[in-house]
């Protein structure tokens, strides 16, 4: 019994936290005190530990979800975006006025449909983790329900979600059509055979899959609800949504594209290619004209996830670990980044606009020292670990011949340096 | 500059971090330049890790 659950004790450890933060808000006195926060860090460790107890044993519970080293890598990400946001959150929510004990439930529980889609082996499961994980974000975008940019960034983002949703599961009936399975090793036999993978109906779902996750992604051109979406919710939010939805959708569709359909890699190529590079300059040229903080940055990530894209698109060994340690330099700059923005707000105002860290330098040097060297990152200049990200997915992608979409990726990260110039010139 | 010119009268008025928060951010930046400068093991997990995907 318990070997059949082993491959998700750590999507179970957050969701436990989950549960527990719920009901301790639920039976709390008014005015008393429940340390959540704690709570949800004694989950997130307990997920941790299981994840390196898991790991090298390659387990699956139930034919479904694997916990293989691919999964848990991103499991250790997410670990890390959930303690870090939880540190930030703590320090703001009360000025925030946002309700703790609603908050990190709806975190935790959006922690375990991210684990589990990580580490989904069959489409369906991706599904639900997929809703799982998205309900909770689109609760925690609204949640300052006093703001009116926050319901309308979250009702954008439900919105939208809910269509790219469609999008997936249609893509899923398609697939089940054509092979008779969700699951992704049925599917990636019956691609590598003449007969499936040549059939129209087989590329229609493929088709529909890659929208769903490009809009999960917010690859260009399904980005529309990124800029709303992240500029309407709480920052601390904006930095957990950002990083954690990214690096789960991410590695379902890495996993999706190259297992089940990496025997007609030639067919979605292209298509990835086209989304990259458009990603890429979309993100990058409209953010540059940005003068909300906040909104910059939704732009850099929509940018940066064009640079994934290139990783995928070159599918090389290289291509495969930089997409990984992307993801991971990635997670950590943008949720220290939005913790800035956020730690820097007060209960009346958001302050992300870029005037508004006007003096910064002299009133808080140390606070300014950290983000400039944040945005060095997020902007690829070296010795920062967002430098050699992106050095490393460049060179996948020229070592396996798509040195044009390197060309690409190397002049839209200098002009990024102009959007990360705007906040000090 | 942004950073360094003086803040105009009726500007915001940034809120400070308190210690744990800073405390937090300092060691993600500590991390972000460790990786930037010695990212070889991390790589090397990383392809550990991508090798095992089904």
């Amino acid at each position: 019994m318990f070997d059949s659950v082993v491959a998700i004790v750590p999507s179970l450890c957050v969701t436990l936290g989950g549960i527990a933060t719920m009901t301790a808000e639920a039976f709390r006195e008014p005015k008393e005190r429940v340390p959540v926060a704690g709570l949800a860090i004694v989950a997130l460790i307990a997920a941790g530990v299981a994840s390196v107890f898991l790991w090298d044993r390659n387990a699956t519970s139930f034919g479904v979800v694997s916990a293989d080293n691919f999964a848990l890598f991103i499991n250790f990400v997410l670990v890390a975006v959930g303690m870090f946001t939880v540190v930030f959150s703590s320090a703001v929510i009360e000025r925030e006025r946002i309700p703790a004990g609603e908050y990190y439930t709806l975190m935790l529980f959006g922690l375990a449909g991210m684990m589990l889609m990580a580490g989904a082996i069959d489409l369906l499961i991706i599904f639900l983790a997929l809703e799982i994980l998205s309900l909770a974000v689109y609760v925690m975008t609204g949640i300052r329900r006093d703001v009116l940019q926050s319901t309308e960034g979250a009702f954008k983002y439900f919105l939208l979600g809910a269509f790219s949703s469609a999008f997936f599961l249609y893509g899923i009936a398609f697939a089940y059509g054509v092979v008779g399975s969700t699951r992704l090793e049925p599917i990636s036999v019956a691609m590598a055979g003449q007969g499936a993978s040549q059939s129209a109906l087989a590329q229609f779902a493929l088709g529909l899959l890659l929208v769903g996750f490009a809009f999960k992604v917010s690859a260009v051109p399904f980005h529309m609800w990124t800029p709303d979406a992240y500029e309407g919710a709480p920052a601390v939010v904006t930095g957990f949504m950002s990083t954690g939805v990214k690096a789960a959708a991410f590695a379902a569709f890495v996993r999706v594209l190259m297992s089940a359909f990496g025997s007609v890699a030639t067919d979605w190529t292209p298509v990835l290619w086209l989304l990259a590079a458009l990603t890429m300059i979309v993100g990058t040229v409209v953010g540059v004209a940005q003068s909300n903080l906040k909104r910059l940055l939704a732009y850099s990530s929509i940018a940066h996830a064009g640079y994934l894209l290139i990783a995928i698109v070159a599918g090389n060994g290289i291509g495969k670990a930089a997409l990984l340690f992307y993801l991971l330099v990635y997670a950590l700059t943008n949720v220290a980044a939005f913790g800035v923005i956020a730690l820097v707000g007060s209960g009346d105002r958001s302050n992300d606009q870029l005037d508004d860290y006007a003096g910064l330098w002299s009133r808080q040097p140390v606070l300014a020292g950290l983000l400039t060297v944040l945005l060095l990152s997020l902007g690829g200049f070296p010795p920062t670990a967002g430098f050699i990200a992106k050095w490393y997915i460049f060179s996948a992608a020229i070592s396996a011949g798509y040195t044009g979409l390197a060309v690409i990726g190397v002049l839209t990260s200098v002009v990024s340096v102009f959007s990360t110039c705007a906040l000090w010139s | 500059m942004m950073y360094m010119v003086e803040r105009p009268s009726g500007g915001a008025v940034l809120s400070a971090p308190g210690a744990l928060a800073t405390t937090a951010l300092a060691v993600l930046v500590l991390i972000i330049l460790y990786m930037g400068i010695l990212p070889t093991p991390l790589l090397d997990l990383a392809a550990a890790s991508v090798a095992t995907i089904y």
